[in-house]
């Protein structure tokens, strides 16, 4: 056929895809909104680059100030600085945002360098990349400034470094990206990094604590600290920082930095390949015919009990709201979270600096503190509680059910799940500090009856109203803003209630009448949740394309 | 004429200025395997969510089975089943386990429900990965389990919207045959489908929907007769001319003669050899 075989350079192909990029862009402010987020962009953008340059400048003065004062053994702290935020600060960006994905492309006559060198090229143009590379601009200037003798040696140093830096972080982001590529591995990864961001908290605790100890086992990994990355170009510049300049140390970790980038381009090249050859990262198993199996037995002793007073629907929505949570990552955390933070709260209270603490003034507050910690984090999902249905609302639609018994349904399951969280949390205290009195045990149940009842039917109604559809293993997903202004004047309305029974409490020493004010609530409070649940099933009825529009995009 | 399984009476939904459908009458008897066909967006899914009270007309009146539907959506619902447009499954279940909940949704007990799903997903050949959450099955499996949903507390209307789309050959003789033993045991069944071939092998009775309004109904014998009449005057006799002597118009012909949807011979792109 004619015209088929053209042959186009690398440049021109390189060139006609930044072309495509830059068309994309353009139609993408097409509507207001997306001008909108282009000038918030551009504010950030401004934003982040102050920040990149004030951190750039520290490090500059940084590096100056240690080959002043003769301490250039310690420029391997600030490039282990650079090294992490440049590699794992993508990795941690890569559980939560979609990534540019450049495989697309290959659909077109792209020859292997062309790839290659995209797949460079969007690592490069990268903002935490640049960030990082104003960076290491600003420690070289810093070294040649405090030694002008110093200049080449970190001008080579640094940019062996910064390549070594590039190619290795294209080789982490295309590995993520085949890690990332199945759905359990990505909610898995998710749920890790989630927890890994929820670390620090106990680093102060545990330093406190364990410091002393630890120290000797962190000194024993200098030896391979020194062979990685930063630690080469730290003792590389170090050497050519003497009086008397070690060259050849200098010039190794030079050649050890450049081997250590082809090592990582080699690397690179295989993963790429691979993607080049037509490589399947689908979602969906391989449609081989595997042999029937026996079914698994369905696990209805759980449900027998419930079933025989609740309606079918009832017991089938309870049923499957459980699944779902078992097999939601984000549900996970968040069941995981207030346990976590009760720990957190104990060891607060056992720490040797405890005396001025407010938990040390009101240590029956612990309790309850933990549990209303659990509640404000588990309560929202009840403000948008279709969000992880999906398409499965026509189900829910299509059925002969009114949307009371769904709702309930969903509701008991959620309700089950924080009254579990706060058995959980009792025997955690009452091992690690004391059993929480009897008191505070009621007054924290009174509560969560109310805070529960409260949200339910508040959320039951937001949620037909103002639904919004969230993915499993996403994190960048945000409630309408109805709900989450409505979300706050609960915790408001909640906080103002806890704060008076505190009063209460303090002055007249007993939670004993809190118990009561809050028992007396969640009893006012059930009619208007029954009432709103068949006003529910009305308005779902209502609201049935909203929540289609919605839920099934 | 026959017990009405299907009846709507100037049936119309608007988003904003666009009418998508507009005043349409459609009766279907009880026991017809029923074709609603029509051009892309000539307004057969708007249709389809209407009659299955998924989406609420602007204007007009359902009745399913005798039931009106804005009255008694719950006994219309217990009656009907509905395999939508996209799907409509819950993914983070596994196979059984999402029969088993529109099983119970749908008021079976609990033994039933298990029962009846064992069956389908042995039937729809879907019972070799029982721990796999539907998140992770095909598109054609997933099609085959909407599909076992749709018939597992045994409708009296069943409501598919492209049922054959992405399932494969094997399946779809499967779901052929289940389709047609159910209409011989007294089911309606509606369907859409831009497969024409399927629909005529299938369907006894077709409706053409194309701009919102219905422009043909009636069987495919019918249709074929009309088109035939309309042919044989001066404005169509081309379409009389194609085919071979004795050679009876397929529905393909009748729907692009109807929809007026046929393109010139000789309009070719001159680059391609």
């Amino acid at each position: 056929m004619a015209g088929v075989a053209l042959h186009l350079n690398i440049g021109r192909q390189v060139g006609l895809i930044a072309g495509l990029r830059w068309r994309l862009f353009v139609n993408s402010l097409r509507t207001g909104q997306a001008k909108a987020e282009l000038v918030a962009l551009i504010v950030l953008g401004v934003l982040a680059a102050v920040i990149a340059a004030t951190i750039g400048l520290a490090l500059g003065v940084g590096a100056y100030l240690m080959v002043q004062k003769g301490r250039p053994q310690l420029l391997a702290l600030l490039l282990w600085g650079v090294f992490v935020f440049w590699n794992l600060f993508p990795l941690i960006l890569g559980a939560f945002a979609a990534q540019l994905d450049i495989r697309h492309l290959l659909r077109f006559p792209l020859r292997f360098s062309a790839y290659y060198l995209l797949s460079l090229a969007y690592g490069l143009f990268d903002p935490i990349a640049v960030a990082s590379l104003l960076w290491l601009v600003c420690m070289a200037v810093g070294l040649g400034r405090a030694n002008p003798a110093l200049l080449p040696w970190a001008v080579l140093l640094l940019a062996a470094f910064a390549a070594m830096n590039l190619v290795l972080n294209r080789v982490i982001y295309t590995w993520l990206e085949r890690l990332l590529s199945q759905r359990s591995t990505r909610e898995k990864f998710f749920v890790v990094v989630i927890l890994l961001f929820l670390l620090p908290q106990f680093i102060g605790v545990a330093v406190e604590r364990w410091g002393k100890q630890a120290a000797p086992f962190v000194r024993a990994l200098e030896p391979v600290t020194s062979v990685l990355p930063p630690g080469v170009a730290g003792l590389g510049l170090e050497a050519a920082a003497r009086a008397t300049p070690d060259v050849t140390t200098a010039a190794s970790g030079v050649l050890l930095l450049v081997v250590y980038a082809v090592g990582f381009a080699l690397l690179l090249r295989r993963r790429l390949l691979n993607q080049y050859r037509g490589e399947e990262l689908g979602e969906s198993e391989a449609p081989e015919r595997a042999t029937p199996q026996a079914l698994p037995a369905a696990s209805a002793a759980p449900f027998a009990l419930l079933a025989s007073f609740l309606p079918g629907p009832v017991t089938a929505m309870l049923r499957k709201e459980f699944r779902y949570m078992t097999r939601n990552g984000i549900m996970w955390i968040n069941l995981i979270i207030p346990p976590v933070m009760a720990l957190f709260f104990a060891l607060t209270w056992n720490s040797p600096r405890k005396s001025s603490s407010f938990m040390a003034r009101s240590p029956e507050l612990l309790f309850p503190m933990s549990v209303i910690y659990g509640l404000m984090v588990l309560t929202p999902i009840a403000l948008n509680t279709f969000a992880y249905d999906g398409r499965g609302v026509l189900t829910l639609l299509a059925a002969p059910v009114r949307f009371r018994e769904v709702l309930l349904g969903k509701n008991l399951a959620l309700g089950l799940a924080i009254f579990a969280q706060a058995l959980l949390i009792w025997p955690l205290l009452a091992v690690l500090v004391a059993p929480p009195g009897a008191a505070a045990v009621a007054a924290t149940f009174a509560l969560l009856l109310f805070a529960m009842l409260l949200n339910f039917t508040v959320g039951n109604v937001l949620s037909l109203t103002s639904p919004r559809g969230f993915d499993f293993g996403s994190f960048r997903q945000r409630q309408s803003g109805v709900t989450i202004l409505v979300a706050l004047l609960i915790q408001i309305v909640l906080i103002a209630i806890v704060g008076g029974a505190y009063l209460t409490h303090r002055f007249l020493g007993t939670l004993w009448i809190a118990a009561g004010i809050f028992f007396g609530l969640a009893l006012a409070t059930l009619p208007v949740y029954s009432a709103v649940l068949d006003y529910c099933s009305g308005l779902a009825d209502r609201r049935r394309e909203t929540l289609t529009a919605k839920l099934c995009k | 004429m026959g017990e009405l399984a299907i009846q709507t009476e100037s049936l119309t939904r608007s988003f904003g200025v666009l009418t998508a459908v507009d005043q349409v009458y459609l009766t279907v008897e009880a026991g017809q395997f029923f074709g609603f066909l029509g051009p892309n967006g000539a307004g057969k899914s708007t249709t389809i969510k209407m009659l299955t009270g998924l989406l609420q007309p602007s204007a007009g009146r359902i009745r399913i089975l005798g039931h009106d539907l804005e009255r008694e959506p719950i006994e219309v619902k217990r009656r009907i089943g509905v395999v939508p447009e996209g799907l409509s499954l819950f993914d983070r279940l596994t196979g059984a386990e999402y029969l088993n909940f529109v099983g119970r949704m749908y008021g079976l007990d609990s033994r039933t429900a298990g029962q009846r799903s064992a069956e389908l997903l042995d039937f729809m050949q879907l019972n070799d990965r029982p721990k796999t959450l539907v998140a992770d099955f095909s598109h054609g499996m997933q099609k085959k389990l909407a599909l076992a949903a749709a018939v597992i507390h045994g409708p009296q209307v069943l409501f598919l919207d492209e049922p054959f789309e992405g399932v494969d050959a094997i399946a779809a003789g499967t779901l052929k045959a289940m389709l047609n033993r159910m209409v011989a045991r007294g089911v309606t069944i509606f369907l859409t489908s831009h497969v024409l071939e399927i629909v005529e092998r299938l369907c006894s009775h077709v409706a053409i929907i194309h701009k919102g309004r219905i422009v043909a109904q009636g069987s495919i014998e019918e249709l074929r007769a009309g088109v035939e009449a309309r042919a044989a005057s001066a404005a169509s006799a081309g379409l009389l001319a194609e085919r071979e002597e004795g050679e009876k118009l397929t529905l393909e012909q009748i729907f692009l003669e109807i929809v007026g949807g046929r393109r010139e011979a000789a309009q070719e792109l001159s680059w391609l050899a």
